[in-house]
Order: C-alpha cells, then sequence, then structure tokens
C-alpha cells in the first residue's frame, strides 16, 4: 500500500464528522498506536469504521528513539501486529526520549545534540525496526532548548548524523523546523536545504500556538500559519510527492475548517509536484 | 554531560514535586526546562481531571493536586496509553485516599468514587473480543455448561453507593458489576446481593457452570438453594442475558463419529 496526497490525523474528537463528510481531498488518515492498541470500546469502534474507507499511517508518541532502555517488549509485540493489521507501508516514531527507567512522561523530551545521542538513536532504530519487522522513519521534533547548554552540532548536522547511522527514512515535520527557526533564530530554507531530502518518506504540518514571550510551542492545536505552507511548497518542489499530514489535536475547529486546510494543502501539493524542482 | 545524566536530570526537573536546582543548572536553561515541566504536569493533570471527574471535584482542588504531586513523586506514571492514567493513579493512591478518609481530611464516600471512576475508565477500554475458541463453542445460557461472560467486565466492591448521583451517600456495602456490552460502548452497571457478587468473582476465576459455582458458593456461604431462590437467580440471571453480561455457556460440539473406511 502507498499513500499519496493530504492525510488527517484520525483523533476521536472529529472521528464522526470525518466519517460523514464527502472529503475526496482526504487521501489518508494517520493513527497513533497508543490510542488503539490492546483497546476496545468507542475508540476501536471508530477505527473500524474508519478503516472501510481511507489507508492508514502509523506514527508512534512514546517509543522516542533516544531512550536510555530498549522498547518493552510487551509493548512491542502488540504494536507490531497492530501495524500489520494495519498494513500501514512503515512506522514512524519522533527523535526524542519520553521517560526513564520505565516512566512514561508522555511528551516529545528533547535529546542533546551530540555524537553519543546520535549513537543511542542508532541502535535504538536498528532494534525497534527489526522487531516491528517495517521500514521505520524518524521525526524531527520542536525543541525549547538544548539539554546540556551549548550543543556540540546544530540541529541539522545532529539529524544529518542520525540519518547517516541508520538506515531510516525521515518523517520530516515542516512545522517543527519552522517552530524551531523561529524559537532558535535559523532559516529555516537553508535547514531544508541541509536535509538528505530523498530520504522524505512524509511531511507532516502544523499550526504552533506562539505565547505572549514568543516562544511558539508546538500545539497542533491552531491552522497552519502562512510561513509553514510556504516552507511545505518549498520542501515538496525538493522532495517530490510524498505523502503530506495535517495534525490537529486540540482546540478542534469546525469540521469545514480542517477541509478548508486540507484543499489548500492540495492544491500547493499538487502545484509543487507537478513542477518539482531537484 | 552524557545523555544518560542529561535524561535523567529533565525527568527530574519534570517530577520533582519542587523543580530540582542542580538538575536545571545542569541542563542550562532554567526557565524552558521549568517550561517542559509545567506542560509534562499540566497534560498528566488534566488527563487525571478529566478521567476522574466526580473524584476531582468531591475531594477538592488542594487535595486532588496534592494527591498528584505525591503521584508523580512516588508512582511516576509508567503506561504508554494515555487512558491507562486514571487507573494507575487510582492504585497507587487508594491508600493515600484512605488514609485522608480515616483522619476526616476528605468526605467518606472519596476513595469510592476513586474507584468507581477509574474502574469505568478501564470498562470502557477493556479490548471487547471473546477468544475465537470459546467463540466457536458457544452456546446458549444453561445451567450444565461453563459460563462466558462479557469479557469487558469489571466487579468492584465499595462501602458507599457512589454508581448513582446523590445529594448525600450514605455508607454500606455496594456490590458493582461494571461491564461494556459487545455491540455497545457505553458503560453500563448491576448492583447484584453479595451471593451473586461471589458467584461472578468464582467464574471470573474458574471456567464453571452456574450448577457447579452454586454448589460452590452454597457451601461456602451456608446457602439453603432452594425453589425460591433458584427462581430469584433466574431472574437475575436473564437480567443479565439481556443486557449482555451473560453471554452464554461454552459447549462444545459433540465430536463427529470418525470416518469408517469400507
Amino acid at each position: 500500500m502507498t499513500l499519496q496526497g493530504i492525510g488527517i490525523g484520525f483523533r476521536y474528537a472529529m472521528a464522526e464528522e470525518l466519517l460523514a463528510a464527502e472529503a475526496p481531498e482526504i487521501r489518508w488518515l494517520e493513527v497513533h498506536p497508543e490510542n488503539y492498541v490492546q483497546r476496545g470500546g468507542r475508540f476501536r469502534y471508530r477505527l473500524e469504521q474508519a478503516r472501510e474507507r481511507y489507508a492508514f499511517a502509523t506514527h508512534g508518541l512514546t517509543l522516542g528513539l533516544g531512550s536510555l532502555q530498549p522498547a518493552d517488549r510487551g509493548y512491542v509485540e502488540p504494536l507490531r501486529a497492530f501495524l500489520a493489521e494495519l498494513g500501514t507501508p512503515f512506522h514512524s516514531e519522533h527523535l526524542c526520549f519520553s521517560g526513564v527507567d520505565g516512566v512514561v512522561l508522555h511528551d516529545l523530551l528533547p535529546l542533546p545534540f551530540t555524537q553519543e545521542a546520535a549513537e543511542l538513536v542508532a541502535k535504538r532504530f536498528q532494534e525497534l525496526q527489526t522487531q516491528l519487522e517495517l521500514p521505520l522513519a524518524i521525526e524531527n521534533i520542536s525543541y525549547y532548548a538544548h539539554p546540556g547548554g551549548t550543543p556540540a552540532m546544530d540541529e541539522a548536522d545532529f539529524l544529518n548524523l542520525v540519518l547517516n547511522e541508520t538506515d531510516g527514512k525521515l518523517l520530516l515535520d515542516v512545522n517543527n523546523v519552522w517552530v524551531n527557526s523561529r524559537n532558535h533564530n535559523f532559516d529555516p530554507y537553508a535547514f531544508i536545504d541541509r536535509l538528505p531530502l530523498s530520504r522524505v518518506i512524509q511531511i507532516h504540518v502544523a499550526g504552533p500556538t506562539e505565547r505572549a514571550d514568543g516562544l511558539f510551542i508546538d500545539t497542533h492545536g491552531e491552522p497552519i500559519r502562512e510561513e509553514c505552507y510556504e516552507l511545505l511548497e518549498y520542501t515538496l518542489r525538493r522532495t517530490g510527492p510524498v505523502p503530506v499530514l495535517l495534525e490537529r489535536d486540540q482546540n478542534f475547529p469546525p469540521f469545514e475548517s480542517i477541509l478548508a486546510e486540507v484543499k489548500r494543502l492540495t492544491a500547493i501539493y499538487d502545484r509543487a509536484t507537478v513542477a518539482p524542482c531537484r | 554531560m552524557s545523555i544518560n545524566e542529561l535524561e535523567q536530570a529533565i525527568q527530574r526537573v519534570c517530577l520533582a514535586e519542587t523543580p530540582d536546582q542542580p538538575c536545571l543548572a545542569q541542563l542550562g536553561n532554567d526557565a524552558v526546562f521549568r517550561d517542559y515541566r509545567r506542560m509534562v504536569r499540566r497534560r498528566l493533570l488534566t488527563e487525571l481531571r478529566s478521567a476522574l471527574p466526580r473524584t476531582a471535584s468531591t475531594v477538592g482542588q488542594a487535595f486532588f493536586d496534592q494527591a498528584f504531586e505525591r503521584f508523580l513523586c512516588e508512582f511516576p506514571p509508567t503506561t504508554r496509553f494515555f487512558y491507562g492514567l486514571a487507573q494507575q493513579f487510582c492504585t497507587a493512591m487508594l491508600p493515600h485516599f484512605e488514609a485522608a478518609l480515616a483522619a476526616y481530611q476528605i468526605p467518606g464516600h472519596a476513595a469510592d468514587l476513586l474507584q468507581y471512576e477509574s474502574t469505568r475508565r478501564v470498562v470502557a477500554n477493556l479490548p471487547d473480543q471473546l477468544s475465537a475458541a470459546i467463540v466457536t463453542q458457544l452456546q446458549e445460557f444453561d445451567f450444565d455448561h461453563p459460563v462466558v461472560l462479557e469479557p469487558t467486565h469489571r466487579l468492584l466492591r465499595l462501602n458507599h453507593g457512589v454508581h448513582s448521583i446523590q445529594e448525600a451517600y450514605p455508607s454500606g456495602p455496594t456490590f458493582l458489576v461494571l461491564f461494556r456490552p459487545n455491540d455497545d460502548s457505553h458503560v453500563k452497571y448491576f448492583r447484584v446481593d453479595p451471593t451473586t457478587f461471589d458467584l461472578l468473582a468464582l467464574l471470573n476465576k474458574r471456567p464453571l457452570s452456574m450448577t457447579a459455582a452454586l454448589q460452590v458458593i452454597g457451601k461456602q456461604r451456608k446457602l439453603n438453594i432452594d425453589q425460591a431462590y433458584l427462581e430469584g437467580l433466574c431472574g437475575v440471571l436473564a437480567d443479565f442475558i439481556e443486557h449482555g453480561l451473560l453471554r452464554g455457556v461454552r459447549s462444545p460440539s459433540p465430536t463427529p463419529p470418525a470416518a469408517e473406511h469400507t
């Protein structure tokens, strides 16, 4: 199964409207397995309904690839079975950690940009990809500070190092690039140009929240910003037609607003991938 | 600093009752790592308040926040399922609630509410499929074959009837079966008598027929299982069947005779 065009994050809060809508622009859906693995009830019911109409990608929330400990097998095996059941072409996890010694803090916590961290990520990546029996992609996160002070390298170098240390694909979150560029004062276009774009397997876009102090937080709770649409088009012209996901996880607007964003993303996708600039 | 030390430091900043100053100093950006702490804690607390609304309201914000602090410090979350947080909180904090009850710091029914709401959350999310082996042998209920209960149920023994919202909750033993019928996503409950509760608990432990289970419970409780008792039980079982708690019995089909060479 291949994913093409624009997808959206399948969230329970908007599942009913999504399933009732005639929305051919929405080509596929993405789920967080942590919301479905070993779970029944209304969440599972909605998922089964959606599977009749849509292809799925999966995107993990808690198996951060920078975890000090290997993923627990008690979760990985049911996760593998869930991914196989959905028929997802690949699975993705974040370039972060979510807890130490079995604790799960339910957040995407930043890694230091160091050789040691890249080697740890490579180790976790290979373990997980082998256990899941599926290609694994790595997503760049929004980070608000570098742990430990001045980093040994910048984020683009770290991301390249990680990708060089693995055979992983890149899930490129364009919104995270933009958020980081604003919070850490760098050029997002130059950042994109430094990445191995041939390894991009999927793109994420979302809307961040700007705090009163000027810090942008990756909330997935606002409309996509104009700057992010522009960065997406720039990126798609260079990657070619990789699937693009709209993430909306809170502060849900009327479903028509989500559809309007999907339509605009579709127009960008069509324009950029018809006339790529590679 | 090694990645090990940095990750440990970030976790300590997020979980400690007050931000850990040496850890913040190690991390190098005091203000932003305090923001991480706030974001992590806000997400977890919001989920717990949302999952346990009556409990939070009954004990008040100060007590609930204090229980949350203790939860993070002593029993930080280990579930990767967000919807599982309430159950972990309940398991970890129930003794704390019970101690506060004994000291009259919170209303008498608060610990029961905590158990009731977290169990509802568990039942709402339990995987709902009988094993294939059971499905192929499932037959209409009778007294002679192993009973099959809806797998999405939990038994709950409380000291107050908090399952229905009232102005006051007088104390008294309350025996509940919370369940989610297999064709429904809503959690329902039966309030049962202590004998039926024990019967269901036994059927959860061992694959027994109703007759066998009645014999065990009858002996334990010195019950007089007469016609009147059986008629009452049949009424209860009919309710269980109608509402989907009792799925039937497991009755293997007779093995067909082996084919003969002629």
